[in-house]
Order: structure tokens, then C-alpha cells, then sequence
């Protein structure tokens, strides 16, 4: 079956007045970040104690929605799945795109963005943000010589291409899991499984992204999307989250049970706070269980409408399962003196709340904007979608 | 454009290769090797009150970014006062800085190498080239660096550069003191003799006496960092 | 019609790239920036180095001092931003009005202190 892509039209007085808001909210976010830097980031929720906030949170969320959006893109290319393909270029697409969000919400997060060269100059081998800057960056450059190929239609270079990807988009979130992991004197960070547990949460975030952009672009463009192809993502979606829900159960169930770990556990687990909420209703609830008894029921499994309400359920549970990934280890005191009650003018010994601030919101929805942004324009400027999403079997 | 402009435009260009080797010919003579010092400290808390008076002068001395809301003030060095658990146990006032790591976990992710050990074994921060990511300060297990969060204009002492918007700042030995000869401001201020300062490999120093004494303990040794600030009766 | 607004699109992002090479050609042809400017020197009129090679290379002077200085503690005072103060003690009609006249924005001064006169003349006094 052969698949034709094309341009969308993008003359419609929605596409523009979308245009115009998402440009307003990125305004907005990008003069917030000029008040960080003009007046001083002591108006974002940062502190001392807690170095970092909203930004990296955002930052490894958009690193791994990215990486779920190449998967779709590899499932035709790699795996066989020929019924994915006339997804495979925009999956790419939006895999390189929310990898420039993610890219924009680490350098203005930084307290000099102006000095972007030097991570390039000066590598440190020992540090794996200097390995990150290297992936991420020729992560975006392989996504764009891989749509390159598509484009061109260099068949041959589809299945190498596809394969560099996947490696290179595990060696990215790997890499991004280890800057928690590799992290010793916090014992909510230190941990050999958050690379993996970020790996399998990118799969199925990026997976429900996917699922909500294919089905609310191709309704706006008024372009006919096989129900199947759909339903056959959310099967993916379904195991992924459960495997989520494996390597979260593990982590904590471990460090509940090391004596040692324990207090800052049962702090997030049971300590009654917005991380505790965010942990069992945002994480555990709404992230996968609803999710799961959606997408694995024969009553709901089926039904578009369900497999959105389920993806937009992941999408916002695996934000959640970001936010308790970098924030708690901060909050929860270090310690120093292990088995001792210890006070200071430091905040030390005491739990500092992060109470996100406006300009952090505004920063992170303009970045997102931007990406969206970035989305239509690709739409419009590249033929990135096709005609229509047929399953394989229309031909027999 | 100016004719002088342009030239200067392709001067920087040249600079780039060739001024950057020809200037380094002006140290060539000048350079000698460190001879073999590593400093550490040792701070007997036997005799320490808690009085403060290291913190401010230490504030003082290196223009510590100082701001009224405690969130963000910073702090190079500061004083913790810890007890066990044990009810009616006595609180013990410790001073608390950069331990200088020998294995420093800041100086592992810092992605631009602006944080770096120094021959002497003193754990530095390269100003010019922090890039103010903060994943020091999330690696630090001892919290000893601090970010600056907004300007501050910070001369109390004029011989020393203070720390600008949007970098990491954290104690350093107090170095251009050390370099010429002098010991930390912290060390020079306390009356009571509860800090000493001096050369590792030296046995002979006081430090290396006090260390081989055998009473000495490092916080947090568990995770095998190497740290150079000892502590007598911890 | 496509191509043609390709062709503008390609048109625009050469104009903003190329923007401050066409405003510095602008303003050089306007003559507005270029007088020769006045530069307060010091009195005594020597160097560490002589005037030509300090005026070509005097940031990697510095640059080299500086890494010099952080990374080895490698302190030599020929060379050091201090030293410069002894003798070029004024900043605004030196330093800034030359960096200015260039269009450069050295940080130097952001966080190391520029003595004011009373305090160059305690330092003098106290070596």
C-alpha cells in the first residue's frame, strides 16, 4: 500500500487563533524567564536547599515523552509493525521537537545560559551532564537525518537509521535517569534502577502523547484515522504502564525497607503531604491504575474516547511520577549526621517546602507553547502526515 | 563598518589561534610546580561554644552574598547544632564548610569543569566558566555550596572578587589568603583554637599531629569521600 | 506561489542574520561612531608589555593570569587585574569608554572590585 504525505493546509481561522494563543503563552514564558534574569531566580521557587524545580521536571518530562514518540516511529521501521507507518515521520518529528523543549527548559534553567559553549569546550568524562549534552544534541541531529531519509526516500537508510535512534534515544534517557541516580548523598535519588524505571515511564508517556496527538491532529485536519491503528497503540499502552508500576513498586518497597532510606520513603509515601497526594492519586491512581483497568477492560479498550481519557490520564501521571522523581530528594533534609536531631540557620534538619512560583508556570507552559508552536508550523511547512491512516488489512 | 573595526573583527579570529599560544610563553619561566602541599583542617569541638564569630568574619572576608529572606541567603560556612535522640543530651555546636574532598561528588558532575581540585588538594570553583547549573549543589552531600539568586553588591572586603548573579559560590580555604601565606579567615578569627589549618603531608604540622592522634572523625565517612576537615570529639 | 514565498522566507532569515553587519555598515558610512576617541592613559606611560602588543593582546593577558591563577594558584602580580589598577586608575574614561567605542562587554568588574581612589592609595601605602 503505497502512502502519500502531505502538507496540512493551515488557512483555517482555528489554526491561526491557536497559533495566536499558543504565541501569547510563549511570550509570556519567555518574559518570565527574562524577570529570572533580570530581577534574580529568588522569584522562582529555588532556594538553597532545593536547586531544583519546575524546569528540570519539565526538562526530563519532555526528554521522555520524546523518546515514546520515536518508539511509534521505530515500531514500523524496526520491529515490523508495517501497519504504524504513516506514523513514522511525525513520531520522529515530535521526538525531535519536545527534545528542543527539553533542551530550552535546561539552558534557561541555568544560572548562565550565555556561556551555552562551554559544556562543548570543557567535556567532563566523569560527569554525565556532559555525556547528556553530547546525546541530547546528536540525539536531535540523528531525528532529523532519519526524516531526512524518510523524506528522500532512501529506503535503504530507514532500518539503520531507525535502529541508531532507538539506541541513541536509550543511551539519552538512560542518561537522563543517572542524573538522579548517580547521585549518592540523597537517598531518594541514589537508586541503579532510575534509568531504567525513566526508560519504561518515557515509553509510556511518549506512547499516550502519541495516541492524543494522532487522533486530535487528524480530526482537526479532517483525515481518516483507522481506529485500529489506535487501538493497537493503546495495547502497547497497557504493559508499559504496568511495567512503570513494577519499577516504582520495587524502588520504594526497597528503600521502605532499608532502615536508612526509610524516613525520607515513608516521608513521600505516607507523610501526608502534596507529595504523598501526588504519589497515590497522581502517580498510582490516575497515572496507571484507572488507565490500566481502561485499557485492559473489553468494555473500554475499543472505544477512541476512552483510549484519549486513559492517554491524558498517563500523560499527566507520568508528570506526576517526574515531579516526585526530582523534587522529595531535595525537600527531605540531607543527612549529616545520621541518628541525630540537627538544627542551623542552613535549613538544616528542616524540611524546606518548594512552593512553585507564577514565572516557573509561565517558563514551562511558553516552552511547551513554543513546541507546539514549532508542531503546526512543521505541519504546514513539511508533509509530515498522510492522506489517510488505513490499517494494512483495508487492502485485502 | 570602519576598515579598523573590520581588522579587529579577523583579530579576534586570529587571537583565537594564535595569541592564546604566544601569551602562554609569558609563564613558561614563572611556572613551578606546587611543592607538594595538601591542606586540610583540622576543628576541635571540645572547645568550640558556637559563638559565630568564624561565620561573620568569614562572611566579611570573602563578600558572601547576604540577603534577608534565610531561603537564599548564602553560606560558605555556618554553624550546626546537633544532638542525639538520647532525652536531656547535651547540643554540640559544629562548624560546618566544603569538607575538600579528596573524591568531591561536586566536582564528578560538574558538566564544564568549573569545579575542580586544585594541585593542593583545595576544591575550587572556576567563576568565569559556571555555567550555574546547580548540579553541584545537588550532589554535595554536606550542602556546602550555594547558589547566588539574585545581584548583590557585596564589597566588605575590596581584595577579594565577590560572586555574581547566576553562579555557585562555597567556602574555599579562603584561598588567595592561603596563597600568600596566610590561614583562612576562620581559622585566624577564632580565639579558642577550635580550627587549625595546615599541610597534610607535612607530619610535622599541627593538623597532621592532631589527625594522627587518632581521636579525629570526618562527617559522614560512610561515603567515602575523602574529606580534608577533621573533627576532634565528634 | 509556493516557491515564491519560500524565496521570501529564505530572503527575511538572510536579512536578520545578516542585520548587525548591515547596521554596522550603516552607521560607518553615517560617520556616527567614527571619531577617534579620547582615552585617559596613566601617567607614567609604561607597561608590563609594551603599548601596541598590550593594546592587540591584553584580554589574553589577563585571560591567561586568570587561569593561571584559579586553576594553579600560580600568582604573578605583572600580570594580575590588581596590578593593572596601580596605574590605570580610571575606569570609565579608560576601561569602559574603549570597550564602549568597540562594542565588547567584558564582566571583569561584576564581581572583581575597582578600588576608588582612597582605597588605591591605602593599598599604595600598605605595600
Amino acid at each position: 500500500m503505497k502512502i502519500y504525505f502531505t502538507k496540512i493546509d493551515g488557512k483555517s481561522k482555528g489554526m491561526y487563533a491557536l497559533l495566536a494563543v499558543l504565541a501569547i503563552i510563549a511570550a509570556t514564558g519567555m518574559y518570565a524567564t527574562y524577570a529570572m534574569f533580570a530581577q534574580g531566580h529568588y522569584i522562582t521557587g529555588m532556594n538553597n536547599q532545593i536547586p531544583w524545580g519546575l524546569p528540570i521536571a519539565v526538562a526530563i518530562y519532555c526528554i521522555g515523552l520524546s523518546a515514546g514518540s520515536l518508539v511509534l516511529s521505530a515500531l514500523s521501521a524496526v520491529f515490523g509493525q508495517k501497519e504504524f507507518k504513516p506514523f513514522a515521520r511525525i513520531a520522529v518529528f515530535v521526538a525531535a521537537l519536545l527534545l528542543v523543549g527539553s533542551l530550552l527548559s535546561i539552558i534557561l534553567d541555568w544560572g548562565r545560559p550565555d556561556r551555552l559553549m562551554l559544556p562543548f569546550l570543557y567535556l567532563n568524562p566523569r560527569s554525565i551532564f556532559s555525556w547528556n549534552g553530547f546525546l541530547y544534541s546528536s540525539y536531535v541531529f540523528i531525528c532529523i537525518v532519519y526524516l531526512w531519509a524518510m523524506f528522500t526516500g532512501r529506503d535503504s537508510w530507514i532500518k539503520p537509521m531507525g535502529i541508531l535512534a532507538i539506541i541513541w534515544a536509550v543511551g539519552v534517557h538512560s542518561g537522563t535517569g543517572a542524573i538522579f541516580g548517580f547521585i549518592n548523598a540523597r537517598e531518594l535519588y541514589h537508586s541503579p534502577l532510575a534509568s531504567p524505571t525513566f526508560v519504561t515511564a518515557a515509553l509510556s508517556s511518549g506512547t499516550a502523547l502519541m495516541i492524543l496527538i494522532l487522533v486530535s491532529t487528524f480530526k482537526a485536519t479532517g483525515r481518516f484515522l483507522d481506529n485500529r491503528l489506535i487501538i493497537g497503540l493503546a495495547k502497547l499502552l497497557g504493559p508499559f504502564i504496568l511495567v512503570v508500576l513494577y519499577f516504582v513498586t520495587v524502588e520504594y518497597v526497597v528503600r521502605l525497607y532499608t532502615p536508612s532510606t526509610s524516613e525520607p520513603t515513608s516521608f513521600v509515601l505516607f507523610g501526608g503531604n502534596l507529595y504523598t497526594y501526588i504519589f497515590w492519586v497522581g502517580l498510582i491512581l490516575l497515572g496507571s491504575i484507572i488507565p490500566c483497568i481502561i485499557l485492559f477492560n473489553p468494555m473500554t479498550k475499543n472505544s477512541i474516547p476512552w483510549i484519549m481519557f486513559a492517554s491524558l490520564l498517563v500523560v499527566i501521571g507520568v508528570f506526576c511520577e517526574r515531579l516526585i522523581f526530582v523534587l522529595p530528594g531535595q525537600i527531605f533534609p540531607l543527612n549529616l549526621f545520621p541518628d541525630m536531631e540537627m538544627t542551623s540557620d542552613f535549613m538544616d534538619g528542616v524540611i524546606t517546602w518548594y512552593q512553585v512560583s507564577v514565572a516557573e508556570i509561565a517558563q514551562g507552559l511558553g516552552i511547551l507553547s513554543i513546541v507546539a508552536i514549532l508542531y503546526i508550523v512543521g505541519l504546514k511547512l513539511f508533509a509530515m502526515l498522510p492522506d489517510e491512516a488505513r490499517h494494512l488489512d483495508h487492502e485485502l | 563598518m570602519e576598515r579598523r573595526d573590520f581588522l579587529k573583527l579577523g583579530g579576534i579570529v586570529a587571537a583565537a589561534g594564535a595569541v592564546a599560544p604566544a601569551s602562554s610563553l609569558l609563564y613558561a619561566s614563572k611556572v613551578e610546580s606546587k611543592n607538594g602541599n595538601k591542606y586540610g583542617m583540622v576543628i576541635d569541638l571540645t572547645k568550640c561554644d558556637g559563638c559565630g564569630e568564624c561565620v561573620s568574619a568569614c562572611r566579611t572576608a570573602n563578600n558572601v552574598a547576604t540577603f534577608p529572606d534565610e531561603k537564599i541567603n548564602n553560606h560558605l560556612l555556618r554553624i550546626a547544632h546537633v544532638k542525639s535522640k538520647f532525652p536531656n543530651s547535651q547540643e554540640q555546636a559544629i562548624p560546618l564548610m566544603c569538607m575538600h574532598c579528596d573524591n568531591p561528588p561536586c566536582v564528578h558532575v560538574c558538566p564544564v569543569k568549573a569545579s575542580f581540585v586544585r594541585k593542593d588538594g583545595i576544591v575550587l570553583i572556576d567563576k568565569h566558566r559556571c555555567i550555574g547549573c546547580r548540579y553541584c549543589m545537588v550532589a554535595c552531600p554536606y550542602k556546602a555550596r550555594s547558589f547566588v539568586f539574585k545581584h548583590h553588591e557585596g564589597s566588605s572586603n575590596p581584595e577579594v572578587p565577590k560572586t555574581m548573579h547566576g553562579v555557585v559560590e562555597k567556602c574555599e580555604f579562603c584561598v588567595s589568603r592561603v596563597d600568600h601565606g596566610q590561614l583562612p579567615v576562620c581559622v585566624e578569627t577564632c580565639k579558642k583554637g577550635v580550627m587549625s589549618f595546615g599541610n597534610l603531608n607535612d607530619k610535622d604540622s599541627q593538623v597532621s599531629r592532631l589527625i594522627t592522634s587518632g581521636r579525629v572523625h570526618r562527617v559522614r565517612e560512610d561515603l567515602h569521600l575523602g574529606a580534608k576537615v577533621y573533627y576532634l570529639g565528634l | 506561489m509556493n516557491k515564491f514565498m519560500a524565496k521570501i522566507v529564505v530572503l527575511i532569515f538572510a536579512l536578520v542574520l545578516l542585520s548587525p553587519f548591515v547596521v554596522n555598515a550603516v552607521r560607518g558610512v553615517m560617520g556616527s561612531s567614527a571619531t577617534a576617541i579620547d582615552l585617559v592613559l596613566p601617567e607614567s606611560g609604561e607597561c608590563v608589555k609594551d603599548k601596541e602588543y598590550m593594546r592587540a593582546n591584553h584580554m589574553d593577558i589577563l585571560k591567561e593570569a586568570r587561569v593561571k591563577t584559579v586553576r594553579d594558584g600560580v600568582r604573578i602580580k605583572d600580570y594580575s587585574l590588581k596590578n593593572c589598577q596601580t596605574c590605570h586608575t580610571n575606569r570609565d574614561e579608560f576601561c569602559d569608554r574603549c570597550h564602549n567605542y568597540v562594542g565588547v562587554k567584558p564582566e571583569c568588574f561584576e564581581c572583581h572590585h575597582f578600588p576608588t581612589s582612597k582605597e588605591r592609595k591605602e593599598r599604595c601605602e600598605g605595600n
